[in-house]
């Protein structure tokens, strides 16, 4: 059974910037991602219901996971840093998986 | 002017579950009415006013066609009250109430655009009287129609400006502006479509097929009240909930206060002199209840489909500020007492 390494970016990002890391994402050739919607916590920002409240639909968070090559995940992690900059209410952070498809994640 | 009439807008139903939904967050009620319900309320509300709005602007027509002409003229001035609303309202956020730049700038393009939960209660607010003296001249139904000339020049002309602002004193934002999704938010946003939709709907089926329609019509008038209602008591949770935020604004906010609930006068006034020079111009098209329609819009704050576009676009301007500002502060303020005073005004101009 050969394992590849690969990298796993997790994005938690405000619902009104959602397009934009998935625009991101696709520009720099991921694969494929996954959004969890809805996602609710509390951070520096303060609280965020997503799922309680209709109105809130600017500042509830959503989760994007892409699992992609160290090689791809540089440029991503770069373009994310410049966002984080901007004042976007963005988490980030990045974790080293095993899969199973060499070449299925770019 | 007959002030008993007054008494019963002030007191009706939608108003009343506004005021309630505001009560029940401050007695920390557990109360949570599911989004996705609201959300649905919301999408009948606004194909509702649609609707009725394609419809009466089709008898308006045929009634007389210079009500093109009425179309145009109330569209220029929403075009500029929209606008003028964004570029003084910054300027006034930021050199006066001392608001930071990006700041100004994001809460003023929501004051530019429109508050579709206010002007659905102004709707609300009206339509008794039309329904009450059918043959008088109150209120036409075709006022939303409007609704996108007043909503999205303003929060257009926030961003761009408000972009170039921050450009000159902080340089290159480092999130590019999508123009095309600002485009497509500020005018296919969810609310402003719906609206058009059951305009587009409202009209050719009032011009083809007006026995169906009528009972398509049936379900949306018979309910709209009572939907009205559980949508305004969420309306007033949502505003409670933001009052805590308030906070942020710091030293800025009691000018914030009187900015918030002053702000929204001028445009309103401006709204219903606008209304007025066009009854004047076309005599017989325009009764109080529609320049009352229209001033609501032009002196609210949205909170719902501004907000996002706002937020893409000006990321630096921070959403607590602006969303406090509109929804703590504006909307409650509005729904007491700006609606029954431009609604005062309203029939004193016109002589109700």
């Amino acid at each position: 059974m050969q394992l590849f390494n690969k990298k796993k970016i997790s994005v938690i990002v405000e619902r009104a910037f959602s397009s934009k890391v998935i625009h991101l994402l696709e520009e720099l050739g991921v694969g494929g991602y996954t959004i969890y919607p809805e996602i609710s916590g509390k951070g520096k920002h303060g609280a965020r219901n997503g799922h309680t409240e209709f109105a809130s639909g600017i500042l509830g968070n959503v989760e994007i996971v892409t699992i992609v090559s160290e090689k791809t995940a540089e440029p991503i992690l770069k373009e994310l840093a410049d966002i984080i900059e901007s004042g976007v209410v963005i988490i980030v952070h990045v974790i080293d998986v095993q899969v199973l498809r060499k070449d299925y994640f770019a | 002017m007959n002030f008993s009439d007054i008494l019963p807008s002030l007191f009706a139903p939608p108003i009343l579950f506004f005021l309630l939904g505001m009560v029940t967050v401050l007695v920390k009620s557990d109360l949570e009415i599911p989004p996705e319900i609201v959300k649905g309320a919301s999408i009948f509300l606004l194909l509702s006013i649609g609707l009725t709005g394609g419809l009466e602007a089709v008898n308006a027509v045929r009634a007389d066609p210079d009500f093109l002409s009425v179309i145009l003229v109330l569209m220029v001035f929403s075009i500029l009250i929209s606008s003028m609303t964004a570029i003084f309202g910054a300027k006034f956020l930021e050199k006066i109430v001392g608001l930071k730049t990006a700041d100004a700038w994001g809460t003023a393009g929501l004051y530019g655009a429109v508050s579709s939960a206010t002007l659905l209660a102004a709707i609300g607010i009206v339509e008794p009287f039309k329904a009450a003296a059918p043959e008088e001249l109150i209120y036409g139904g075709w006022m939303p129609a409007v609704n996108v000339f007043l909503d999205a020049p303003g929060v257009i002309a926030a961003v761009f400006l408000g972009r170039m602002a921050l450009e000159q004193s902080k340089g290159k934002s480092r999130v590019a502006l999508d123009k095309k999704e600002l485009f497509r938010d500020s005018v296919f946003g969810y609310a402003i479509w719906l609206m058009i939709c059951g305009l587009i709907v409202g009209g050719f089926a009032q011009l083809f097929s007006p026995n169906r329609l009528e009972s398509a019509m049936a379900f949306f008038d018979e309910l709209f009240i009572g939907i009205l209602c559980i949508f305004l008591l969420e309306m007033g949770m949502t505003a409670a909930r933001r009052l805590g935020e308030l906070k942020e604004l710091g030293s800025s906010l009691i000018l914030a206060v009187v900015a918030a609930f002053g702000m929204p006068q001028i445009w309103a006034g401006f709204a219903i002199a606008a209304a007025y020079v066009a009854h004047l111009m076309f005599p017989g098209m325009l009764g109080w209840g529609d320049a009352f329609v229209f001033a609501a819009m032009a002196g609210s704050a949205s909170y719902i489909s501004a907000p996002p576009a706002i937020r893409a676009a000006l990321p630096e301007a921070n959403p607590t500020i602006y969303l406090g500002m509109s929804l703590a502060l504006t909307f409650p303020f509005n729904m007491i007492v700006s609606l029954p005073l431009w609604m005062i005004i309203c029939r004193a101009i016109w002589g109700a």
